[in-house]
């Protein structure tokens, strides 16, 4: 499998990772910070996926909601 | 042939990133959640520096502590000899001249005969001053130069478990194209290079700048142990548009801390945490027998209460609130050794009042007691922050802010203003800035412009002006002298995350 195939999110968006998974967090997040807007259920995926490091600024914007980014490997304790 | 299109479209429309949408953030993170295998990614950065320095007052500083040391130690046997002889006056002119000598000179006998009029010192040679050790900055002198640097981040994040996860960072910093070099690169014999391993541009050596294991205990604890993420703290994400790179913010501590930390959270986005980080004072010719002032066992330990949550004037409030304490920590060679209480506070808030601006402050206070001094047989050269010969204690602040404003979430400019008093513990170890604020003995100011462009490129640049007020002898040690130097820096950073 090629490398950039494999490359993935090194950022998480969310707290301690102590208190949920990386999913459970993002869907916290948008909750806490987009007016509690529900994030759609999906069936996943199969097969290779291109993964984005979407957080390499302080937020990012999708679906004009502004989230705010934390980097789990610079935080002791995630 | 799929692969391949994908490959493709991975590295054409890496825009595509800032496109996702909700549901396709969270297919990647459930796809994210079945896979357990090691993952890299990272960061490399060119960096391109113009500085300018203007000293407005003459000053010599301390290159070498030991060849430093003799010197002074030289001078003061000589002048002790004059004032026995020929009186204190004359002692006072001797020293004068010896301060007004310029550091690599030598100031003769004869020398000091013909300009004070009359014989005072032998000729032979037995009384001449050699000022070595030392860099001599003369009122007026005006040094400048460019610098071409790159620094690269390899990071590691493995998952195990559900309850363990492993980080580590492989760095390296090195000047671009190093073809020649002069005077004492920073290496691993350094005093607290492990603090700042990988961030000084030397080669292309690759560091260990962090490697550390968070494992979860309960539903709110998490047990961290390793070489820990501590420095490129706050506000240093500001200026460069990211998450916090480093636990610790800049006003607290920059240097790189192994340890172990128990973190607890709490409702609302608050926990707290404590640090045990101890330190290592080894005589590596002999291990066990170690050095007989370097016996005492050193330890650093730190509290730290931290929150991060939204707020009904503010997208994001983040803050951590921070207390180090470091024990017994010796100085090879010396009976010095340092009990520093730090106490920081630093506080951002992000869009306020739903508009782009951001706001940040640091402050910390340091109380710094000294046992003994630097100098040993009755030689004095002062304690840490201190000038004194004996025990000391020296207590200081320092304080800036951040103020910055978002034209969008991938544009910002601010700007940043930092100031030292004389007599703080000013440290800023791990970092590659040409002016650091932290470090300074003064104040700086510097705006910065950020913008990520489309296609993972980020673009940021930054102009420094740096106003050192102070300087001491030997890093931290000594009594602090009072210069008068204007640092300019123009920085361009080329940023690429992967």
């Amino acid at each position: 499998m090629k490398l950039r195939v494999l490359i993935s999110f090194g950022l998480l968006i969310g707290s301690l990772t102590a208190f949920g998974g990386a999913k459970d967090d993002f869907e916290a997040a948008v909750k806490a910070q987009c007016g509690g807007k529900e994030v759609p259920a999906t069936g996943g995926r199969q097969g290779n996926v291109m993964k984005w490091k979407t957080c390499t600024a302080d937020s990012i914007t999708i679906e004009g909601c502004t989230l705010s980014c934390s980097d789990a490997s610079s935080k002791i304790g995630g | 042939m799929k692969k391949l299109m994908i490959l493709a479209m991975s590295s054409v429309f890496a825009t595509g990133a800032h496109a996702q949408s909700l549901e396709e953030r969270v297919e990647a993170l459930e796809y994210k959640g079945y896979e357990n295998f090691f993952k890299m990614s990272g960061q490399m950065e060119m960096r391109f520096d113009v500085v300018t320095r203007e000293h407005g007052k003459r000053y010599d500083q301390t290159t070498d502590l030991s060849d430093h040391a003799t010197s002074v130690i030289t001078q003061k046997t000589i002048a002790a000899a004059i004032r026995n002889g020929a009186g204190a006056a004359a002692a006072t002119a001797y020293n004068n001249l010896a301060n007004a000598t310029d550091c690599g000179n030598t100031l003769t006998g004869a020398a000091v005969n013909s300009a004070l009029g009359s014989t005072v010192l032998a000729t032979d040679g037995t009384n001449d001053l050699a000022k070595n050790g030392c860099t001599t900055y003369k009122d007026g002198q005006k040094d400048g130069n460019s610098f071409n640097r790159m620094f690269v981040n390899l990071d590691m994040e493995s998952n195990p478990t559900n309850k363990m996860t492993f980080y580590g960072r492989l760095t390296a910093a090195k000047f671009m194209g190093l073809a020649s070099q002069s005077g004492t690169a920073p290496n691993s014999a350094d005093p607290f290079y492990d603090f700042r391993a990988g961030q000084i541009p030397v080669d292309s050596q690759l560091w260990l700048e962090r490697a550390f294991v968070n494992y979860n205990i309960g539903e709110s604890g998490v047990f961290s142990f390793g070489r820990l993420p501590t420095i490129e703290g706050a506000p240093t994400n500001l200026r460069t548009n990211q998450p916090w790179q480093g636990n610790y913010p800049l006003a607290a501590y920059s240097g790189i801390f192994d340890g172990v930390a128990y973190t607890h959270g709490f409702e609302g986005g608050h926990s707290v945490r404590f640090v045990y980080s101890p330190f290592a004072l080894i005589n590596f010719d002999d291990q066990i027998a170690g050095d007989a002032n370097e016996n005492d066992r050193s330890d650093v330990w730190t509290f730290m209460y931290e929150i991060d949550k939204r707020v009904s004037f503010a997208r994001r409030f983040h803050a951590v609130l921070m207390h180090s304490s470091i024990y017994n920590l010796g100085l090879s060679g010396s009976e010095l050794l340092l009990n520093l209480d730090r106490t920081s506070f630093y506080a951002e808030f992000l869009g306020i009042a739903d508009t782009g601006w951001d706001f940040a402050f640091s402050y910390q206070t340091s109380k710094t007691a000294s046992e003994n001094n630097l100098g040993n047989n009755g030689n004095c050269f002062g304690g840490w922050v201190s000038g004194e010969c004996g025990d000391s204690t020296a207590t200081g602040a320092g304080y800036g802010f951040i103020l910055r404003y978002g034209f969008s979430s991938k544009i910002k400019a601010g700007v940043e203003y930092y100031a030292n008093d004389k007599d703080t513990f000013a440290v800023d170890i791990a970092n590659n800035e040409i002016a650091t604020f932290f470090a300074n003995y003064g104040s700086g100011t510097r705006i910065f412009y950020v913008h990520d462009l489309s296609g993972g490129l980020k673009v940021q640049t930054e102009y420094t002006m740096m106003q050192t007020d102070y300087v001491r002898g030997t890093a931290l040690v000594g009594e602090a002298t009072e210069v008068d130097i204007q640092t300019n820096v123009a920085t361009l950073r080329l940023i690429s995350n992967f």
